[in-house]
């Protein structure tokens, strides 16, 4: 995989090295003992590789979009840098602090209110109630939740949770932020504002990675792109170039 | 090293911590009408009923029974507590370890600590109780923390064991209802040690929490000092089982938001 440019392995903030993640299927999953007991022979375990040796070097500032077609291992990885799971071969190294918004939500207890998710939320990012006291006015004008943010976070709907879960994520200060594809959930207005946020944040040399099938958005946004298929690499560059090979294909 | 490193962890994630713990602690009477003086009519209502009934009822050999009983019974009700929602703390909280990463360690943790703040509000009573009953309060009582530390060393390592363990058998969370029970008769809480047949004794030491209700029962109902052997023994205990518990927990957690 050609690197974009060269760097001294200082400003390298995600280290991937032959990552394989492996996902174990069960026909019939066994939580009790005595399931597992009387199962024992037909509890069929089935090993499905989601990623199969990948590797890649993502330095401080820059922006990466993931892209592939549904089933690719695109969020997997999202994770693996998130270290909510962990590889079966490989190593991962992460510098910084990382703050991540994967699939919908981002953990909230929704029988709390949207105000106080923001202070639980943000203390898993580190922030303790005075850091938050600082940026929850930012934080609720950002998510355009008005009076909603003091309603229970179940009665929002997904657009509304996906706007909270956002602006907590930009607003913490994290070194590196890992998005999944969940701008889609927003309307055209809140995705351009995503979009002006997540620019802004690249100024202040955030490094970026993010998970999109709008071509259009990674083009605009993203310096490089990483195309995996089937759970491998298949091409890793410059946007242009791999958003081009990639929508070939895709026909 | 290793463990310095998730130490330093923790600590950065000590916010995370104290939300969690404050949550519990506010949520747990939530929507009551006393709501937070719960806290201390529980054991103040369970105090007066035992005294009723050891009173008139049921006349027990030890002097001033309903004290002695409410010595140990009110840490071992912290013991249990710790140990039933500990167990569940990884499988309660699937929603959060699938979304965002922070040391899992956090969740045993946090229950374990909600649960010795309310011992430490129940406390209050037992030491009120002490003084109105006449068995009086001596310096002695000043081992109450550290007893209070090296029980809450080998919750934790049990409760490490137990929650990660759980989360690939459920069975565990359902199994520890009457374990829990059998353990309270096994150990001297409802009576003394010195009703142990001799030969038996030995036997009874093997249980970590023998040594520390021997311990809370000396400080502060004999007013003595408590056997120093005994508490260096249970300390050693405690931290091997923290250890362990540390290890098994490290090895399991890995797979926990797949399994979850």
């Amino acid at each position: 995989m050609a690197k974009k440019k060269k760097t001294s392995d200082k400003d390298v903030v995600i280290s991937v090295k032959n990552v394989t993640k492996e996902f174990t299927y069960y026909e019939d999953k066994a939580y009790f003992l005595k399931e597992r007991l009387t199962n024992l022979k037909r509890n069929k375990k089935q090993k499905h590789v989601v990623l199969e040796n990948v590797s890649c070097d993502i330095t401080r500032g820059e922006t990466v979009a993931l892209i592939g077609v549904n089933g690719s291992g695109k969020s997997t990885l999202l994770k693996l840098l998130s270290k909510i799971i962990y590889p079966e071969k490989g190593e991962i190294v992460i510098k910084g602090k990382v703050s991540s918004l994967l699939e919908l939500g981002a953990g909230f207890n929704t029988d709390f209110t949207g105000r106080e998710n923001i202070y639980f939320n943000a203390s898993i990012y580190g922030l303790g109630r005075k850091d938050v006291d600082k940026v929850i006015d930012k934080i609720i004008e950002f998510s355009e939740l008005g009076d909603f943010i003091d309603s229970p976070v179940r009665t929002y709907s997904s657009g509304m949770y996906m706007r909270l879960a956002f602006s907590i994520a930009v607003n913490v200060e994290a070194d590196i932020l890992l998005i999944d594809e969940i701008l889609a959930v927003g309307d055209q207005h809140f995705q351009d504002k995503c979009l002006k946020k997540m620019q802004e944040l690249k100024e202040k040399k955030k490094t970026m990675v993010f998970v999109s099938h709008s071509m259009a958005q990674v083009k605009s946004f993203c310096d490089r792109a990483i195309w995996i298929y089937q759970g491998k690499m298949r091409m890793d560059g410059p946007t242009e170039e791999v958003t081009a090979a990639y929508l070939q294909e895709q026909g | 090293m290793k463990l310095i490193e998730k130490f330093k962890e923790i600590y950065r994630y000590r916010h995370m911590l104290y939300t969690l713990v404050k949550q519990d602690i506010r949520g747990r009477y939530k929507g009551s009408f006393l709501g937070f003086l719960w806290t201390l009519l529980n054991p103040l209502l369970m105090l007066l009923v035992y005294s009723v009934v050891f009173q008139f009822v049921f006349r027990a050999d030890i002097e001033h029974y309903p004290i002695y009983l409410f010595i140990c019974l009110m840490p071992w009700n912290c013991f249990q507590n710790s140990i039933f929602m500990g167990t569940a703390c990884i499988s309660n909280n699937a929603g959060i370890l699938k979304k965002v990463y922070f040391p899992r360690e956090i969740l045993p943790l946090a229950s374990i600590i909600s649960n010795i703040i309310n011992y430490l509000f129940s406390a209050v009573i037992i030491f009120i109780a002490l003084l109105i009953s006449g068995v009086g309060i001596s310096w002695t009582a000043l081992f109450l923390p550290v007893i209070l530390l090296i029980q809450s060393i080998f919750t934790f390592g049990i409760v490490l064991i137990l929650s990660a363990v759980n989360v690939y058998v459920r069975d565990v969370q359902y199994m520890m209802n009457p374990i829990m029970m059998i353990w309270m008769y096994a150990t001297p809480i409802l009576y003394s040690i010195s009703m142990v047949p001799e030969q038996y004794r030995d036997l009874y030491m093997l249980n970590p929490m023998t040594r520390i209700m021997v311990a809370y029962q000396s400080i502060l109902y004999d007013k003595t000092l408590p056997s120093m052997s005994g508490l260096g023994i249970v300390a050693l205990e405690a931290v091997i089982v923290l250890v362990i518990g540390y290890l098994i927990f490290s090895k399991l957690q890995r797979r926990f938001a797949e399994e979850v």
